[in-house]
């Protein structure tokens, strides 16, 4: 069982460390996983890309042309990448920004209003947090426990930083739940 | 006891350098190489070791020179624009014998180039080291992992041949991330008695002149001596060949098509082996680990009553890999190619479209 990300959004999103989130917590969960950054000249407010590749076996190629689940933070990375899931995969869109979405055959529309979960959780800086507690309850690629574990480890090394990070890591459990 | 991390491909293979017992390393920072200089910038003294950015390439790779004459285990690592300018030096290393350790993070295209992964520097690191015709053993990792375990025994084999080895990664092996074991730390060997390193031996008698240029020895006059000792290296490269060629077989069991591939381009292909293995297409991967001394003995004893079509897969246009497998493989085998160039990664479903072309 091999599943593919992609995930993008504008440089400030936090597509990388939502990334290296789900290498660490496939890893910690004695998964296979590779991340392999889009990389260039990039600056702040510019789009930004990654791609996670979570198996049970080795891993050959850390990239591919479609993937199972498709992340799209911003309006231009979905404009970008809509077209880059594979039939019967997923399209996770942060719809506090992309407003106008289009279905597509075979492909599951999710909407995750992320700007309102991050006002909930009280910061806009743990959104990709947010993402990461969505991603991991609605693909159940990773253990939970284990996945909030790593993300506590990576995100929340200092103590102030554990209750908004765990708030907004089950914000997106809670969301995904709802959503499934 | 070795430790099970997730590290960026050029961190890993950095941190496992210094658990060889590397403990110098100049090196000018270049995409896609830079997180490997960032790395060592603050870890390499943490071991009690000297970094040093270097003005340029030029001056790094003459200060790894100086720092193996000085008896201690050494390293750069740079890409192609970089190595371009190291050229004399490995020149120099090559005709001195002296073991170091250079790392090509390749990148696209020549001159500038892009900055995004690719396999264009096979001819000019697997053929010679600058000028002169001499050369380096070169390894060629498809994992983080197997990047970690060659640098770990790099240095061991340098100082075995008393020759520069060389380890080819790419952009995309040093940006990505995944699951590796570093090893422990161990000690480098007391080097100073070696005869390229300056100093007088431990019997405190003078030691050999070491040049680049070994006009000195019992053969009348420099040309003679010169010529002598060159043939002698091809002995030790011949040698190279039966002693220490390495290669993956990849899925092979009853293989009817073969791909062949390095780095990269290899690592996606076993992604496309599998792929066609699960539709009922029996297609295996030859992948060579060192590029020099080249499998050319495996590649020659491809068997044409077993294998139908064979497919090179490289990401450089144009084809360098693609000729030298051709070069060794039987004539009567149908043999393409599938290749990307510019900077874009080689993909699984574009490696299986190539061999669904082939039957």
């Amino acid at each position: 069982m091999e599943n593919s990300y992609l995930l993008a959004g504008f440089g400030g999103q936090g597509v990388q460390t939502l990334g290296q989130l789900l290498t660490y917590a496939a890893s910690d969960a004695n998964k296979f996983a590779t991340y392999l950054p889009a990389y260039g000249g990039e600056m702040r407010g510019g789009t930004s890309n990654c791609t996670v590749k979570i198996s049970d076996e080795q891993i050959g190629a850390p990239a591919a042309r479609n993937y199972n689940y498709v992340v799209v933070l911003n309006l231009p990375s979905y404009n970008a990448f809509k077209t880059r899931v594979k039939p019967g995969g997923t399209l996770f869109v942060n719809s506090s920004l992309i407003k106008e979405t289009e279905a597509q055959e075979g492909i599951k529309l999710v909407c995750v209003p992320l700007a309102e979960l991050a006002a909930e959780a009280g910061s806009a800086v743990v959104a990709n947090v947010i993402m990461f507690g969505f991603i991991c309850a609605y693909t159940d690629d990773i253990d939970l426990d284990k996945a909030k574990e790593t993300m506590l480890k990576k995100m929340a090394y200092k103590e102030q930083f554990v209750a908004i990070n765990t708030k907004a890591f089950e914000l997106g459990v809670k969301k995904a739940i709802e959503l499934k | 006891m070795s430790e099970k991390v997730v590290k960026k491909g050029n961190e890993a293979l950095c941190e496992a350098a210094l658990r060889a017992g590397c403990r110098f390393f100049a090196g000018y920072p270049i995409t896609p190489q830079t997180t490997a200089t960032e790395y060592l910038s603050w870890r390499m003294k943490e071991v009690g070791g000297v970094f040093v950015q270097a003005e340029s390439e030029l001056a790094a790779i003459n200060m790894i020179a100086g720092s193996a004459h000085a008896g201690c285990r050494s390293m750069t690592a740079t890409s192609g624009p970089g190595l371009s300018l190291m050229t004399e030096t490995l020149s120099v290393m090559a005709g001195t014998r002296l073991p170091t350790v250079i790392v090509d993070i390749q990148r696209a295209g020549a001159g500038i180039g892009g900055i995004q992964g690719a396999q264009g520097d096979f001819y000019m690191v697997t053929k010679t080291l600058g000028h002169g015709g001499l050369q380096g053993l070169v390894y060629a990792p498809d994992t983080i992992q197997e990047s970690v375990d060659i640098i770990y025994e790099a240095w061991d084999i340098a100082e075995k041949y008393r020759t520069p080895v060389f380890i080819m990664t790419d952009g995309t092996m040093g940006q990505m991330m995944e699951a590796v074991e570093i090893p422990d730390f161990k000690d480098a060997p007391d080097l100073s008695d070696q005869p390229y390193v300056a100093g007088k031996r431990k019997d405190g008698r003078a030691k050999r002149l070491i040049t680049d240029s070994p006009w000195f020895g019992s053969k009348g006059n420099a040309n003679d001596n010169m010529e002598y000792f060159y043939a002698e290296y091809e002995k030790m490269y011949e040698s190279w060949e039966e002693n220490e060629v390495r290669y993956e077989e990849y899925m092979i069991d009853e293989a009817e098509y073969l791909i062949i591939a390095w780095g990269t381009s290899a690592r996606v292909a076993k992604t496309s082996v599998k792929h066609l293995r699960n539709q009922g297409i029996k297609v295996g991967l030859l992948r060579p680990i060192t590029l020099a001394p080249f499998p050319k003995k495996q590649i020659a004893a491809i068997d044409k009553n077993k294998i139908k079509a064979v497919l090179t897969v490289e990401m450089t246009i144009p084809s360098q890999f693609h000729h030298e497998v051709t070069r060794y493989l039987d004539k009567d085998i149908k043999v393409d190619t599938y290749r990307r160039g510019g900077g874009n990664m080689v993909l699984d479903e574009e490696i299986e479209e190539a061999v669904k072309k082939l039957m």
